[in-house]
């Protein structure tokens, strides 16, 4: 270790003589002082610590910050995050219920599509004559059996 | 990891231990803050850089020796203890003559045990465990200039009081 003890000097150069022998008798006796040895019961304290600590700390040591590189934190994240994706979108069956207004939209939207070939029926009648009209307008429901049920159910 | 920490205490305890022996001068009370400060270095031994270990233990072993001077000084006398003053920095150690060599270092051991804060923790720091300016300063958080100009003022005081002692 370098001494760069340097205190600023003083003008006149003789006056730094005296200072500069007290400071010297200064470092002697600071080297004298040393660093001091720690009671030997102090260092059974001191290497007591990590059984001490560690029995208290001990496995939830891991979830501190430090504990685990951050690195590792990013994929872990994703990770879950991946499963409780493919948990939620995972294929499943529908419910009865389900299924009931299914076939009661079908049939909702089939009506309108019946309606619609009805009207466009009268059209191509008026303009082109009556051989070329049922093939167009015949209802698109009676093909579908469910759906014929469908309205039978909603009329009633 | 309790075998880095082992090197540590057997690295460092020495100086914290003399650290706090200076500042507290109770050595029942200096073991418990070496012992405190120890207790942290192995609880953040994880976010201490490897390489300054060392100040850190200083730093947490003598802001614990303040704490603890703290709760023994309630009153203003810890401000006018702890404040650097242009004036004397230390209690008068007494009449001192024809002192053997080493009669001198207890002599000088009662003085810088005299010293106010931060002189005397920058006189143990750098003077009696020789460590380097810039970790003076990072222990005692103050800048490098700041650490030579109360490092200059202890010292003076230091060689006034030796010169009374040793003409």
């Amino acid at each position: 270790m370098t001494d760069e003890r340097q205190p600023p000097g003083q003008p006149n150069g003789q006056a730094d003589r005296p200072d500069e022998r007290l400071d010297e008798r200064l470092d002697v006796l600071f080297r004298q002082l040393g660093v001091e040895r720690a009671p030997p019961g102090l260092t059974r304290r001191l290497h007591r610590i990590p059984r001490e600590e560690g029995y208290r700390s001990g496995w939830h040591r891991l979830f501190r910050p430090a504990a685990v590189p951050r690195w590792v934190l990013a994929p872990a994240l994703a990770a879950a995050l991946l499963a409780v994706g493919v948990v939620l979108t995972l294929p499943r069956g529908p419910s009865e219920a389900e299924v009931l207004q299914a076939r009661r939209d079908l049939a909702l939207a089939f009506r309108y599509v019946d309606r619609a070939g009805v009207i466009t029926g009268r059209e191509i009648k008026a303009a082109l004559g009556g051989e070329l009209r049922d093939p167009v307008k015949d209802n698109l429901s009676k093909h579908i059996p469910f759906t014929e049920q469908s309205l039978k159910e909603e009329t009633s | 990891m309790s075998r880095k920490f082992r090197k540590w205490v057997d690295a460092y305890q020495d100086q914290a231990w003399t650290l706090a022996r200076y500042l507290l001068k109770d050595p029942a009370e200096a073991e418990d803050a070496c012992q405190e400060a120890f207790v942290k270095l192995w609880r953040n031994q994880d976010q201490i850089d490897p390489e300054r270990i060392r100040p850190w233990l200083m730093k947490v072993t003598r802001n614990g020796c303040l704490d603890r001077l703290r709760r023994r000084h309630p009153t203003e006398e810890w401000e006018e203890w702890q404040q650097p003053d242009d004036g004397a920095v230390w209690i008068q150690p007494g009449p001192l003559q024809d002192l053997q060599q080493h009669e001198l270092g207890a002599w000088l051991k009662h003085s810088i045990n005299g010293l106010s804060e931060p002189y005397r923790s920058l006189v143990v720091l750098r003077d009696v465990q020789q460590h380097s300016y810039e970790e003076v300063a990072n222990v005692l958080e103050l800048s490098l200039a700041q650490v030579k100009v109360y490092l200059h003022r202890a010292r003076k005081q230091l060689r006034e009081q030796l010169a009374e002692v040793r003409p």
